[in-house]
């Protein structure tokens, strides 16, 4: 059964709070259709300022859709959704513990023992002490506390944005076999912008950037949808990559200098909250 | 005059005792959550603007009751409260996940607040009240209905936030996940800046306008420097601010100070007189 269903999902920021961009750029996502089902990971791959973290932040319920409908068949509201952003949100100068931090998993309805912090802890192979303050983690650490609140919540969708980034390699690796175990129970949505991490632990994938979107089988992809997405991003990305040979591309000379409002220094024009 | 025994021997500083301590238990509470929020600019803010509702209420309260009527506390507190919410209701809607920083909007509040209710007691209100009084306090003048409405509201506080604490905890630390898990963090917020208005409006005639604001900041900044866990910070910050409670009325009787400013000074002295020590401590380990 499908675990969440996106139709015609659009985003636009208000007109009335940015008068001064253009219609075309205050859109930043145009009819995005796709599915994701429980045992699947579903990698989103795209430009920056392609939509991608402001698509996660749609399906999390902090921003509305300007049209479209996104459907969660296992869950009645937001909650069973997990949402590790980005940016690391922590208030460093608070000093909750992780068991206070795990303790409210389940809230509004009930608070989570300790003796199932500690099987959660150990389940994401977290090791420190339960009660540590969360400020003393890095950032692998944090989203595997992360994690262990999805294992808590018994959380159907997982969203990541980015989660490998500032991880070594091996972190990388750890972080990616993990959400395979948790993908048994939930479906896992997470965009990055490594594509060799992405080709070797997703599932599905999807390619973003605004009104463009392919969604298939990773065994799908090939390069001219990669160029389709990325556009002159791409001979950057084939040079920036690990083994650059992904998918045998070759270069080709940057047309693209202005494509559909990102720029190329890799400006970010990602959405932010306007709820 | 004896610095402990006068406490026994005059009512009006029994009051006053009784007072400050029932607006440190309540500050203590609100404190580390203020600080955390990082509320710190918005309490000072609101008790600015608290000048608009004593201004409006010094100015009616005459036509209401007589003067010299024992009602008259109450009715000015209550108007003080109901301006002081109608202002501060917009601007908790209005910092709530916004774009236009959080700062610039409490500045706003603060200097329209504030100016207008001077305006009005230029006004409407000479010699209908001292509001010297609110903006620096006046903890010897404490009625009993003063202290009655300050037990009620000390109650009614701990009860709204102990229930539900671990809530809070996680509204402070992380409002977004608090919203995605089904948390009514809308709710949270505009809940937290009308206790904040109660607190201050109730804690006026106690440290003054000006003063409150270190009754609202240095317990937390004490618990959140110094609990090891979120939790601990409300207990470290009542005890941090009970004993210095104590020790600046108990100072100020003696040394024959102003109440509300010894307290305030007490409080930045012994806070800065433990992180000396914790200094010290750290240096010689």
């Amino acid at each position: 059964m499908n675990t969440i269903r996106v139709k015609d999902l659009s985003f636009s920021y208000p007109a009335k709070e940015f008068e001064n961009l253009a219609d075309s750029d205050r859109e930043i996502l145009h009819k995005i259709t796709f599915e994701v089902s429980r045992g699947e990971i579903l990698g989103i791959l795209g430009p920056n300022g392609g939509g991608k973290s402001t698509l996660l932040k749609l399906l999390a319920g902090l921003l509305k859709p300007t049209s479209g409908t996104i459907e969660y068949p296992h869950t009645d509201h937001q909650e069973g959704i997990i949402y590790i952003p980005q940016k690391d949100l922590r208030n460093l100068s608070y000093p909750i513990t992780i068991f206070e931090y795990l303790e409210s998993s389940r809230l509004p309805q009930d608070k989570v023992s300790k003796a199932q912090c500690l099987e959660a802890i150990e389940r994401v192979e977290l090791k420190r002490p339960i009660d540590q303050q969360m400020s003393g983690l890095s950032g692998g650490e944090y989203q595997r506390v992360l994690l262990a609140k999805a294992y808590l919540q018994k959380s159907k969708l997982i969203l990541m944005d980015e989660p490998t980034k500032g991880l070594d390699g091996i972190g990388q690796d750890k972080l990616l076999e993990l959400l395979g175990e948790f993908k048994k129970e939930a479906a896992v949505i997470l965009v990055d912008h490594n594509i060799a991490q992405v080709l070797k632990h997703c599932d599905r994938l999807l390619c973003l950037n605004k009104s463009f979107h392919w969604h298939d089988h990773r065994s799908q992809l090939n390069k001219d949808i990669l160029e389709h997405t990325y556009h002159c991003e791409f001979e950057h990305l084939l040079i920036h990559e690990k083994g650059g040979d992904i998918l045998q591309h070759e270069h080709h000379a940057c047309l693209h200098h202005n494509h559909e409002g990102h720029d190329h220094d890799g400006h970010d024009h990602d959405g932010e909250d306007t709820k | 005059m004896n610095w402990l025994t006068d406490f026994i021997t005059f009512p009006f500083l029994q009051k006053a005792l009784f007072g400050a301590i029932a607006l440190a238990l309540t500050c203590g509470l609100l404190s580390p959550m203020v600080v955390a929020k990082r509320f710190a600019f918005m309490g000072s803010s609101i008790a600015h603007g608290a000048l608009l509702g004593v201004s409006i209420s010094l100015a009616l309260v005459d036509f209401i009751v007589p003067k010299g009527n024992p009602s008259t506390s109450l009715l000015i507190f209550a108007i003080t409260t109901l301006v002081t919410m109608l202002a501060a209701t917009p601007l908790a809607l209005t910092t709530f996940r916004q774009k236009l920083p959080s700062d610039a909007l409490i500045g706003l509040f603060f200097t329209a607040t504030m100016g207008l209710g001077l305006l009005i007691h230029q006004a409407l209100g000479p010699g209908k009240g001292d509001l010297m009084s609110y903006l620096f306090g006046n903890i010897l003048m404490l009625s009993t209905l003063d202290l009655s409405i300050l037990a009620l509201l000390s109650v009614s506080i701990f009860a709204i936030v102990w229930k539900k604490k671990s809530s809070w905890i996680l509204f402070l630390y992380d409002e977004e996940a608090a919203f995605i898990q089904g948390l009514p963090t809308k709710r949270y917020h505009v809940l937290f800046f009308l206790i904040l208005t109660l607190v201050i409006v109730s804690g006026l005639k106690i440290s003054g306008v000006i003063l409150i604001n270190s009754f609202l900041l240095i317990p937390g900044i004490f618990s959140l420097k110094y609990a090891p866990s979120a939790k601990k910070t409300f207990s470290y910050s009542i005890t941090f601010a009970l004993i210095t409670t104590l020790i600046g009325v108990v100072l100020a009787n003696g040394l024959g100070l102003g109440m509300g400013p010894t307290l305030a000074v007490t409080q930045v002295a012994i806070f800065l007189a433990i992180y000396a020590l914790y200094w010290v401590k750290a240096k010689i380990a």
